[in-house]
């Protein structure tokens, strides 16, 4: 099917046409915003697939199958303690797709955990955490934590009893912590109290309630989900720069 | 090794390459069709937090046959005769003033300019365009007879639809 575009309107879209000649391929990663993540040049034998198992590709990519599908729960779900729960009660019986996207963005950030750990597993395992990439594997700690914090912080939203109880035993946990949380080591020497110590930082009152709830959903959808996708930038971009992917053992 | 950017494969024919191509396509398409209804469908609102403009009128006994009764609060008449129960608004089609009954001459009456309306609600005289409101009646689980305002029943220049009541 060919499209019969005016030359010069194909152009202001598509600065450069497909490429043609092999010199060209290789300049295609320069000039598009969408490939210059990508080498000019991949080895074949070391793009086989029992190298990597692609696991930080299927992070990405349930990455944002929970991105799309966070965003049109958005349009639903309210952070408000009176509504929270009601709104995906809504969502899971009234609204068309709903409980399918509902269900689509718990299982995908399930994977994501899964898969995370998958892939450190296997980077340890071939010992690609060795130079050049020593800070490769610092970046991946960071977006291990976020993704950890991504979960946590969806957990609440739901605002059910399981989801509070939860979340309330996590930050619980928070007082226990040295030198920041009320009952930990140096806490009281440091003058901590249940009120002033890291999990009222958190939670934004002593208790879990609407400041808690607002707190951790503009984390969800929002500051988390923003710095992992800065560190996961960095994290392609070092995987091809610093090159010898995936090295056979 | 096989030139991948001009794909010159020699073990598939043009006329096999060309149908593959389209297939593929059309599916792509199909697919992406699909998904665009289903989040228009997701987005079209199911939900409401807007209070129901449902409102008890007391029970079905408590209206006699060939009355029409005022609803001061709620600004409309419940009329009963021998074919059920009919509810009708009392704004003025006109400008919306709020008619009063006239049992004399078994009439609405506008008092800000005249409009007359028959006892179905149909505009006789005067300025209103058209009928009056009907909004629909029903008998709730508790046994109240109950006007839902958001519904309002489209009716032409005919007669009015009743409400039957198993009860009554």
């Amino acid at each position: 099917m060919p499209v019969n575009l005016p030359p010069e309107f194909k152009r202001k879209i598509f600065r450069h046409g497909l490429p043609r000649t092999p010199t060209e391929a290789l300049q295609v990663p320069r000039r598009s915003v969408f490939w210059h993540l990508h080498p000019t040049r991949i080895f074949a034998e070391r793009m086989q697939l029992r190298f990597s198992f692609c696991l930080g590709g299927i992070s990405f990519l349930l990455f944002l199958v929970t991105a799309i599908s966070g965003a049109l729960l958005m349009i639903y779900y309210r952070p408000v303690v009176e509504n929270a729960y009601g709104d995906i009660l809504d969502l899971q019986y009234t609204v068309f797709l709903g409980s399918f996207l509902r269900n689509l963005h718990r299982w995908a950030g399930h994977g994501i955990v899964i898969t995370v750990v998958l892939h450190m597993l296997r980077v340890f395992y071939t010992g690609c955490y060795k130079a050049p990439r020593e800070f490769n594997w610092i970046v991946g700690v960071g977006l291990l934590l976020i993704v950890c914090g991504l979960a946590f912080t969806g957990y609440l939203l739901p605002w059910d009893q399981i989801s509070y109880w939860g979340t309330r035993i996590g930050t619980n946990l928070l007082h226990a912590v040295p030198f920041i949380g009320s009952d930990g080591p140096f806490g009281s020497e440091l003058g901590l109290r249940p009120d002033s110590d890291v999990a009222y930082l958190l939670l934004g009152d002593a208790d879990l309630g609407q400041r808690a709830l607002i707190r951790f959903y503009s984390l969800h959808v929002f500051i988390l989900p923003l710095l992992a996708a800065i560190l996961m930038s960095v994290h392609f971009w070092r995987v091809r720069k610093d090159g010898k992917l995936a090295l056979k053992l | 090794m096989p030139d991948l950017i001009n794909g010159s494969g020699d073990a598939c024919s043009p006329s096999r390459r060309r149908l593959l191509f389209n297939l593929g396509w059309t599916g792509l398409g199909l697919w992406v069709a699909a998904s665009l209804v289903g989040l228009i469908r997701f987005v079209w609102p199911q939900v409401s937090d807007r209070p129901s403009n449902a409102v008890a009128v007391g029970y079905p006994e408590d209206y006699l046959p060939g009355q029409v009764v005022y609803n001061q609060g709620y600004k409309l008449f419940i009329i009963r005769d021998e074919k059920g129960f009919v509810s009708l608004s009392a704004r003025c089609t006109h400008l919306g003033c709020n008619v009063v009954w006239n049992q004399d001459h078994h009439v609405f009456l506008c008092p800000c300019h005249g409009g007359k309306y028959d006892r179905q609600g149909r505009n006789l005289e005067g300025p209103p365009p058209r009928p009056l409101d009907q909004f629909a009646v029903r008998v709730d689980r508790r046994g109240y007879l109950v006007v839902d305002k958001d519904r309002i029943i489209k009716r032409g220049p005919g007669p009015l639809q009743h409400f039957h009541s198993e009860r009554v």
